[in-house]
């Protein structure tokens, strides 16, 4: 790629992105190879043309990966109230779990998949970070709140996080860099239901700009994050980190660069790694490296670069590599709610409930939950939703009733914890290689009796909130009981202080390569209940290359 | 149309057509035919009004049959309920009066989504106010600008 770099970061999202700052910040050359391409808000995020509720976040060729989908789980029909459904389709339970339309969801391209994120920027809750230490399940961190909290500042502070004034839980060391957004009038109309019944309801820190800053204009409310960001203020890696390292004129990008494989080196340090662009092949030496393509691609490589030094996979000495796969626990609930008027306003995911979020907050369950005002990012801000997902009949009923109920439209969304299970894992296809020759990764992702215990508490926090809010019929539902849907995936290679255990030390080094480092939610030994990841890995990712560059 | 957003359509149309006999016979007809009968049946779902126009006169027919070029299943079930409409013994369905083309909407409406009519019915109404609702024409009466940007909608939100 015509430089020889001090550090080579694969993949662009909101760990190496974080990485590349950092080190570039610090004055080291960075050579960063991305699998996918670059995308061009202006081109790419045509909000501003009619038809705009027709697309999607954009899907150019290379922009996603090619997933295969084992063991799924089977759907029990006792929690067939559990089915997915909308005003269109009637509840079908099935008898075995299947990957959605979007599966594994995730973008390959400068800034990975935060281009197409929401951008809640989540702290963890203290207590996730000692999950087995206060329930007996799952896994502990080998870091506490403490040692990330300055990083999540940091992190916070370059982005441009909107939050708000209280700090609950998750104290800090200041505020947040920006006063919170207006709630939206869906997000008034939870709130003042919540309130009704007694439960915690406050604005949710979201990466987007309340006020314009750096060239960044503040955000104008179009509602529509999940489709591109066109005016940069959403917090996306392209527009935070990675332009900031660009600034330093040390880093060096390559998109459409596809990493096939991490060559081990004398005493086991990581020497190169092969890189196909273009169609040409490229063996790319390095001093130092750091992996960041996310709890899927992750460990796929690391397993398919199993070599003579290496025999059960780079880094796998703990057999652990695509082990301890979480997916997103996840429940939507819709509904009509009379009365409500410009449900459609506002930023999505502006609030947030962590009344189920931790200590035992749900009986007879391990971890918790969050709950948010999802109508927008449910996509119900705009008439075609509307009209599809929440509406019956047809004719000039059908035409009256858009007009008379768009904008009462109120949806919350609850995500949860998930704990690792045997079953869920990444594994190599034995029969499918993408065109590189690489085995395709394959997920293995099983509900848990504690997942569907959760999930049953999560549909019913949520069907309680709608119903305090004036909905009287829940007219669309879907949900991790039927479909997988992972927007937030965790725990491939998990980090711990025994090499037996886990794959890397608490800085995401590797445990069996002293020049490797894993900067992604590969790391997480816990999900979380329900935190959106993005802000926690920036944080691991500062984390690591910091003890990369003492 | 974004390659995603076609697929998307292409899958959910693919999947809605899942239990269906491959082997039910399928007579070939025009295009223009089946054509003019979808727009026929989109009017009876969306119709004209005094603020908005009907579903054909913004085309939405026409991308319904942009969509079935593209896909198999789709282009066989509306050949096959256009023969089973245009067949239903009064004259093909675009040349019915109202009253009698919303008999046989109904009929469809009620029909098990399991059946032909009733599966055509459910992926038709979908299509239909898919395409409709994205003109900015249809939107009259909502409080909704063409597009999200590049105005945004700021507060104050009532």
């Amino acid at each position: 790629m015509g430089i020889a770099p001090d550090a080579v970061v694969v993949g662009s999202g909101a760990g190496g992105a974080a990485v590349v700052w950092r080190l570039t910040a610090a004055g080291l050359r960075v050579l960063l190879l991305e699998a996918g391409p670059r995308f061009d808000p202006a081109r790419d995020y045509p909000l501003d043309a009619p038809g705009w509720e027709r697309r999607g976040f954009p899907a150019p060729p290379g922009s996603r990966a090619e997933i295969l989908y084992g063991d799924l789980g089977d759907c029990d029909p006792s929690d067939a109230g559990l089915a997915s459904f909308d005003a269109a389709h009637a509840p079908r339970p099935p008898t075995r779990r299947v990957a959605s339309g979007s599966g594994y969801a995730h973008v390959l391209g400068y800034g990975g998949s935060t281009l197409a994120y929401t951008g809640e920027a989540h702290r963890l809750h203290p207590a996730a970070f000692r999950l087995r230490s206060l329930t007996g399940q799952g896994a502990d961190w080998p870091l506490g709140y403490a040692d990330l909290e300055p990083l999540y500042a940091e992190a916070e502070a370059l982005i441009g996080v909107a939050g708000p004034s209280g700090t609950g839980a998750r104290w800090r060391s200041g505020p947040y860099p920006m006063p919170a957004h207006p709630q939206s009038p869906a997000a008034r109309h939870l709130g003042r239901a919540a309130g009704g019944l007694g439960w915690d309801w406050s604005d949710n820190p979201r990466a987007a700009l309340s006020v314009a800053r750096d060239g960044r204009p503040a955000c104008n409310y179009c509602g529509q994050c999940g489709r591109g960001c066109p005016l940069g203020d959403k917090g996306s890696a392209d527009v935070t980190f990675l332009a900031a390292a660009e600034a330093t004129g040390l880093l060096t990008v390559a998109t459409g660069a596809v990493v096939t494989a991490l060559i081990v080196g004398p005493g086991g340090r990581i020497s190169s790694v092969d890189v196909v662009r273009g169609g040409v092949a490229e063996r790319i030496g390095t001093p130092l490296l750091f992996l960041c393509a996310g709890a899927v691609q992750t460990p796929r490589l690391l397993l398919a670069s199993a070599s003579r030094q290496a025999p059960g996979g780079v880094a796998n000495g703990s057999g652990q590599v695509g082990r301890n796969f979480m997916e997103t626990l996840a429940i939507t609930l819709s509904g009509l709610a009379p009365g409500l008027r410009l449900s459609q306003r506002g930023l999505p995911a502006d609030a947030v409930s962590w009344q189920f979020n931790a200590g035992a907050a749900v009986p007879g369950v391990v971890g918790g939950f969050r709950l948010t005002s999802a109508t927008q990012e449910a996509g119900l801000n705009g008439p075609v939703a509307h009209g599809t997902r929440l509406l019956t009949g047809y004719g000039t009923a059908l035409k009256a009733a858009m007009r008379d109920t768009f904008g009462s439209a109120l949806a919350v969304a609850a995500v949860g914890e998930v704990i690792p299970d045997e079953r869920s894992r990444i594994t190599l296809s034995p029969h499918r290689r993408d065109t590189q020759g690489v085995p395709l990764p394959v997920i293995h992702s099983v509900l848990t009796a504690n997942s569907l215990t959760l999930l049953h508490a999560m549909a019913s926090a949520a069907r309680r909130l709608l119903a305090a809010a004036g909905v009287g019929d829940v007219v669309e539902q879907y949900g991790s009981w039927d479909t997988f849907t992972a927007t937030h995936v965790f725990g491939t290679c998990r980090m711990g202080h025994d090499a037996a255990t886990s794959v890397t030390d608490a800085w995401g080094r590797a445990h069996d390569h002293a020049n490797l480092y894993i900067a992604d939610a590969s790391l997480f030994p816990s999900s979380g209940a329900g935190e959106s990841p993005s802000l926690t890995i920036a944080a691991l990712a500062l984390r690591a290359a910091d003890r990369a560059l003492t | 149309m974004t390659p995603t957003r076609r697929e998307a359509l292409r899958l959910a149309a693919a999947s809605l057509m899942l239990g269906f006999s491959a082997g039910r016979p399928v007579q070939a007809q025009g295009g223009a035919g089946r054509s003019t009968m979808l727009g026929a049946y989109v009017d009876v779902l969306l119709p004209g009004d005094g603020m908005t126009p009907s579903a054909s006169a913004l085309a939405v027919h026409e991308g319904i049959m942009d969509i079935a070029a593209d896909v198999e299943p789709l282009a066989r079930l509306i050949n096959l309920m256009g023969d089973w409409l245009d067949g239903s013994g009064r004259g093909a369905f675009a040349a019915l009066n109202l009253a009698d083309r919303e008999t046989l909407v109904a009929h469809c409406a009620a029909a098990d989504p399991d059946t032909p009519e009733g599966r055509f019915h459910l992926l038709i109404r979908l299509f239909a106010i898919e395409f409709y609702y994205a003109a900015p024409e249809a939107l009259a009466g909502f409080d909704l600008a063409p597009a999200p940007q590049p105005m945004g909608y700021p507060p104050p939100w009532g």
